[in-house]
């Protein structure tokens, strides 16, 4: 049994009158600490797969499980707290919350957590020790999103899930950035799933998931993986 | 070029709607209240005014202790001075109602032309036994019957035409403004209502009154009409003098012509009397010689038949003697014994003829003893008559000699001339209006402020977020003035739109709602006048459009300053910041970091912020305010009743009042009464640079005793000696109002501007009303005229028994009025209970500028950081921690806010009171301290409250906003 499964699973929006079908059974699995990409074009279905693996949608039919829990049937509460202990989130913006320092960000996830990482210990981890008392706006936006990774890893996620993580960095930072979610899947044992339009990232990852048009056009384990440093786009 | 920015400025109404109308409804709300309050004022001015002169409301009361005859009321008709003038019949009287139960009723005659009813249902009475009742009486109703008790005094009893009076209408009176109906002598002192008769329904030669209106239209209150009052006072009192000389003068000669008559008639009748008894003397002396004549000659015939029948019996003897002889002779017959037996035949006859004689005369004496008998009966009734007679005309002469004494002690009456100001009513709404006013000057201003904030950070935000528009307009080359007459149209017009409506709805809804509240008291409109105030009008429109469009306008030059380029790009979020708390280590540490989020953000929106305190404390200000308008009026009646008008009963002594009246007075209440002070007291004028007052001058006559009945202390408490000659002690209202201090010299006049100047040795603490006291010397050397004691302080033993012995001091002759202290105060008390509408507004007020603050505020915020809310909920925050972590600053602010409030709530309490300006009454500006606890309490709750709407908010943001990029 896979750590992460969809099954058969449909999600319809409706729009007023119009139905928008972004889903039609989508069925894929991710293993426990693999780093898992799913790419596709914009508007395939890879944000809604990631709002329904992160439990911040519902989904209109089939199944998900995420070690061994059914995750479909959860209510409004128990998704709530899902996010809280088994999910962490990185986001396209960082979406740091500009009012706190970069520690104060980390804390502002730890602190909800029944077992969290000690705030400035993972801000060491990724390498912002000098600039944990920054704000976000005194951060660039490679160092912004490493707040964002150490406040999802602070919680101790079973998964970790990236929105485009380098989709508003340059090509190096964003390399950077890669190479820290990388290195804390092999290092940590996180289980990563990285959705993104980037073909390129592909290379890297230990299994791919190609969405189109609201279904799963091939998955496939990675045989040759491809270090970060030499992945180009 | 033009139409498509037009196009574009009407579809962005048409999409953001919801903030159009916004800004619309908070200008509408600002002017509207502005507009409204403002114009409360006017509106029941000029409701109050239409009704007094639809009913045309008496200028003038005239009394007389004698009442007034209808020649009186012709004479005032014929004064130029005057409109009209009408007499009425006012009686108060003990009635027996449909439970059985006594009560008193305000008695009046209806007039034609002045105070007249408006019928609330049935209709005016058309005959003797009908009547009109107090629609506002508990339990009146068409049909009832209204008993005069027979426990009524004689005098009043009379008065009346009927027993019963059959109630055909229900009526308003303008007499009775408000729903106090006044006090009366009549048993608990208490009057249950007025009732109206016809004058028929009246059995009163006299009116008790005149009614006077004078020929002016000036507005009720107003300085014209109290200056014509003030100008005609004079005048009218010397004609309500002259009127009430009249019927003095009638009622004397009246009384003087009745007597004449009397006595002449008692002359006549004793002439005629005298000579029937002359006649009736002469006819029994008549009968009485009748009498004598009859028996002489009844004794002449007696002894003339005695002497017959003595002859006759003598003859008969000799005759015997001579028949003897001859029968001695044998002589038996013979012409000689024929002859003696004739002769003894015819003496026999005679003899019986003697003896029927004598017999007759024994009748006759018989009828004369009778005739006598019924003389001396004749003559004993004639001595007992003359004697009741004398006895009469005695009796008659003393009544006439009452009669005349009574002529003599006729009194010229007492007339007084009353204007509205002593009609409860008349002066109670005054003191409403004033006290609406008051609050009309602070709150509106508030609303407004309010509303050119929240319009202000509305259009900042509006604009803020349609920079890269604005850009994106600039880069086409679109000039500064058309990019922002689209954002200064849209503000400009829901600031129009919505100051227009505003106005007109507030100025039509406020009075209403504000009347509707006073319905209580003040029955006499179900409507209330509707009032456009023009300059008002403009005035609104002209700070609203001021608001909105400045606020665009600057904004707008904010943006557009930026280079166009920077325009494009979205703007940078507001930088996070150290603020200067963190400094202080052991505080900030001890903190939870959500905690320092908040004190954060708290201070990163700065103008928020102040926008934020500023609602806030403006509500809890409101609150403190409009509880603090009642404390101080209760707080008033405490330390009025409680610590400076110490005297249970405040007697006042007609002008007749003289030392037998006092004997009677000491006598009657020595009963009941602890301690009593006489004094004097009248109405005086101090006058100093130019300023004149019209106080009460109190003159003890054991001044030392003041104490027990009247405490004379400074605001502060400290005792004031009464002062000494030359001195006066001024209470504080009439001195702040002359200016004066302690050390300064005032003079006094009296009402025939006899004057003396006085140096001010302190001024008293004091309340309701304004007096003055001097003592006796500074009276008499300074006015330079006798004192008369005019009226007494009582202190009863047992202070509950107030009711029953005030009625009987009431009940002596000499006393003018008589009114128990508590009476007062109860009543002061029920006035009271009218401020809680007030305090209600206030509180409604208040809930609706902190509702709009904070729900606008919070609004603005929770859309300005959706985005960070979004990932909260990501992260896992739990709904009830999510909406913790944004409203905590709503409630650090509800508490600043608060806080602050109720220290603005203090000071804008003293400039309301300040600005409740009444003559009469004193405001101590004194806020209770639970007043500041159910401010704050109720701050919190109306903050809760929107706290509360917005949660539902916070639930329903969709967490992929987090995902979407920013704009």
């Amino acid at each position: 049994m896979a750590f992460v499964e969809f099954h058969d699973v449909s999600k319809i929006y409706h729009m007023g009158e119009v139905e928008i079908q972004a889903l039609r059974g989508v069925n894929f699995e991710i293993e426990k600490g693999e780093f898992c990409v799913v790419v596709g074009a914009s508007g395939a279905g890879k944000t809604t797969i990631l709002n329904i693996l992160g439990g911040m949608d519902t989904l209109t039919g089939g199944k998900v499980l995420l070690d061994g829990n059914e995750i479909s049937g959860y209510s409004e509460r128990k998704l709530t707290s899902y996010r809280r202990y088994d999910i962490g989130f990185v986001f396209q913006f960082y979406n740091l919350v500009q009012n706190l320092t970069a520690v104060e960000n980390v804390e502002l996830a730890a602190q909800i957590c029944k077992n969290p990482m000690d705030a400035m210990e993972v801000i060491e981890k990724v390498g912002l020790k000098e600039r944990a008392d920054n704000f976000p706006a005194q951060l660039s936006g490679g160092e912004q999103q490493r707040v964002a990774i150490a406040r999802a890893l602070a919680k101790r996620p079973k998964l970790l899930l990236c929105d485009e993580p380098t989709g508003a960095l340059d090509y190096q930072t964003g390399k950077a950035v890669l190479k820290l979610l990388q290195d804390t899947c092999r290092k940590d044992g996180v289980t990563v799933v990285v959705i993104t339009h980037n073909q390129a990232l592909t290379a890297m990852a230990d299994r791919v998931i190609t969405v189109k048009s609201g279904s799963i056009k091939k998955m496939e384990r990675n045989q040759e993986i491809t270090p970060v440093e030499e992945i180009e786009w | 070029m033009k139409s498509m920015m037009r196009k574009t400025t009407l579809r962005e109404i048409r999409h953001s709607l919801g903030r159009y109308l916004a800004i619309l409804a908070i200008v509408a709300l600002g002017v509207g209240f502005f507009a409204g309050l403002r114009v409360s004022t006017s509106a029941m001015l000029q409701t109050g005014d239409a009704y007094l002169k639809e009913h045309k409301f008496f200028d003038f009361r005239l009394l007389s202790t004698l009442g007034f005859e209808q020649e009186e009321v012709d004479a005032l008709k014929e004064s130029e001075e005057l409109l009209t003038a009408e007499g009425a019949v006012h009686t108060d009287v003990i009635y027996v109602g449909a439970d059985g139960e006594e009560g008193v009723l305000s008695t009046y005659s209806i007039a034609d032309d002045v105070n007249t009813l408006s019928i609330r249902e049935g209709r005016l009475p058309q005959k003797a036994y009908e009547c009109v009742l107090d629609a506002r009486m508990q339990g009146a109703a068409i049909g009832q019957e209204i008993r005069i008790s027979g426990n009524n005094h004689d005098d009043t009893r009379e008065m009346f035409a009927c027993d019963t009076y059959t109630v055909v209408g229900l009526a308003d009176s303008p007499i009775y403004l408000n729903f106090e109906r006044g006090s009366t002598s009549l048993l608990s002192g208490k009057v249950d209502g007025f009732m109206y008769l016809l004058p028929e329904g009246f059995d009163c030669d006299y009116y008790t009154e005149i009614y006077v209106r004078l020929p002016h239209d000036y507005a009720i209150y107003s300085e014209d009409y109290d200056r014509l009052i003030d100008e005609k006072e004079e005048i009218i009192e010397k004609l309500c003098g002259q009127a009430g000389t009249k019927r003095y003068e009638r009622i004397v000669a009246d009384a003087a012509q009745e007597l004449a008559d009397a006595e002449k008639e008692l002359a006549d009748k004793e002439t005629e009397a005298r000579e029937e008894l002359a006649d009736a003397k002469k006819e029994l002396d008549d009968a009485e010689e009748e009498i004598r004549d009859a028996k002489d000659e009844i004794d002449k015939k007696e002894r003339q038949l005695k002497s017959s029948r003595a002859q006759i019996q003598s003859g008969l003897a000799q005759i015997a003697e001579a028949k003897a002889q001859l029968q001695m002779m044998n002589v038996t017959a013979g012409p000689r014994w024929e002859a003696l037996t004739a002769q003894e035949t015819e003496l026999n006859a005679g003899l019986s003829a003697a003896s029927r004689g004598l017999k007759q005369l024994e009748d006759a004496k018989a009828e004369v003893a009778e005739h006598e008998e019924e003389l001396a009966d004749g003559r004993k009734e004639y001595d007992e008559a003359s004697a009741d007679f004398e006895k009469e005309i005695a009796d008659a002469n003393d009544k006439l000699a009452d009669a005349r004494k009574e002529l003599d002690e006729i009194e010229k009456p007492d007339c007084y001339t009353l204007s509205r100001k002593t009609n409860v009513g008349y002066v109670c709404f005054e003191n409403d209006v004033e006290i609406v006013n008051g609050v009309s000057l602070v709150f509106p201003v508030f609303f407004f402020l309010v509303a050119a904030l929240v319009c202000m950070t509305t259009m900042n935000r509006m604009i803020e977020e349609q920079r890269t528009q604005i850009g994106v307009l600039k880069a086409l080359g679109y000039g500064k003035a058309a990019i922002m007459g689209k954002y200064m149209f849209y503000s400009g017009s829901a600031a129009l739109i919505g100051g227009i409506g505003g106005f007109f709805l507030g100025s039509y809804v406020f009075p209403i709602v504000l009347w509707e509240t006073y319905q209580l008291m003040y029955g006499f409109s179900d409507t209330i006048a509707f009032v456009f105030d023009l300059p008002l009008f403009l005035i609104s429109l002209a700070v609203a459009l001021l608001c909105s469009v400045g606020a665009t306008y600057f904004s707008c030059c904010y943006e557009l300053g930026s280079v166009t380029a920077e325009l494009i790009r979205p703007k940078a979020p507001k930088n996070g910041k150290r603020i200067l708390l963190e400094r202080v280590g052991w505080f900030w540490n001890r903190l939870k970091f959500l905690h320092k989020v908040s004190i954060r953000n708290v201070v990163r929106y700065k103008k928020r912020f102040f926008m934020m305190i500023l609602g806030i404390s403006g509500c809890s200000a409101l609150l403190v305010t409009g509880f603090g308008i009642k404390d101080s009026m209760k707080n008033l009646m405490t330390k009025q009743y409680g610590g400076i008008e110490l005297y249970d009963v405040n007697v006042t002594f007609d002008d007749a009042f003289d030392e037998g009246d006092l004997e009677e007075f000491e006598g009657t209440i020595r009963d009941f009464a602890d301690k009593y002070l006489l004094l004097n007291e009248e109405s005086v004028d101090i006058e100093t640079g130019g300023v004149t007052r019209n106080v009460t001058l109190i003159v003890p006559k054991q001044e030392q005793e003041l104490s027990d009945f009247i405490s004379l202390h400074t605001v502060k408490g400290e005792p004031i000696a009464f002062p000494q000659a030359g001195e006066i002690v001024i209470t504080m209202k009439a001195a702040d109002k002359l200016g004066v201090r302690a050390g300064d010299t005032v003079t006094l006049f009296d009402s025939d501007r006899r004057h003396t100047e006085l140096l001010v040795s302190a001024i008293a603490e004091n309340y309701i009303y304004n007096y003055a006291f001097i003592n006796e010397e500074s009276y008499t050397e300074g006015l330079k005229k006798e004192i008369a004691y005019t009226g007494c302080r009582v202190n009863l033993k047992d202070r509950e028994a107030f009711d029953a012995d005030n009625a009987v001091i009431s009940d002596l002759d000499f006393v003018l009025s008589s009114s128990a202290n508590r009476t007062f105060q109860e009543r002061f008390y029920g006035m009271l209970s009218n401020m809680d509408y007030i305090v209600l507004l206030v509180i409604v007020s208040a809930g609706a500028l902190a509702f709009i603050v904070l729900y606008n505020l919070t609004n603005i915020n929770i859309t300005e950081r959706i985005r960070e809310i979004a990932t909260i909920k990501v992260l896992g925050f739990y709904p009830g921690e999510t909406a913790s972590y944004v409203f905590r600053e709503n409630t650090v602010l509800t508490v600043l806010g608060g806080l602050l409030g109720l220290f603005l709530g203090k000071l804008l309490h003293q400039y309301v009171m300040f600005n409740i300006d009444l003559d009469a009454v004193a405001f101590e500006t004194y806020i209770a301290g639970k007043s500041y606890a159910y401010s704050i309490a109720l701050t919190f709750v109306f903050a809760m409250f929107v706290n509360g709407m917005m949660y539902f908010k916070l639930k329903k943001i969709n967490m992929a906003e987090s995902l979407k990029s920013m704009e």
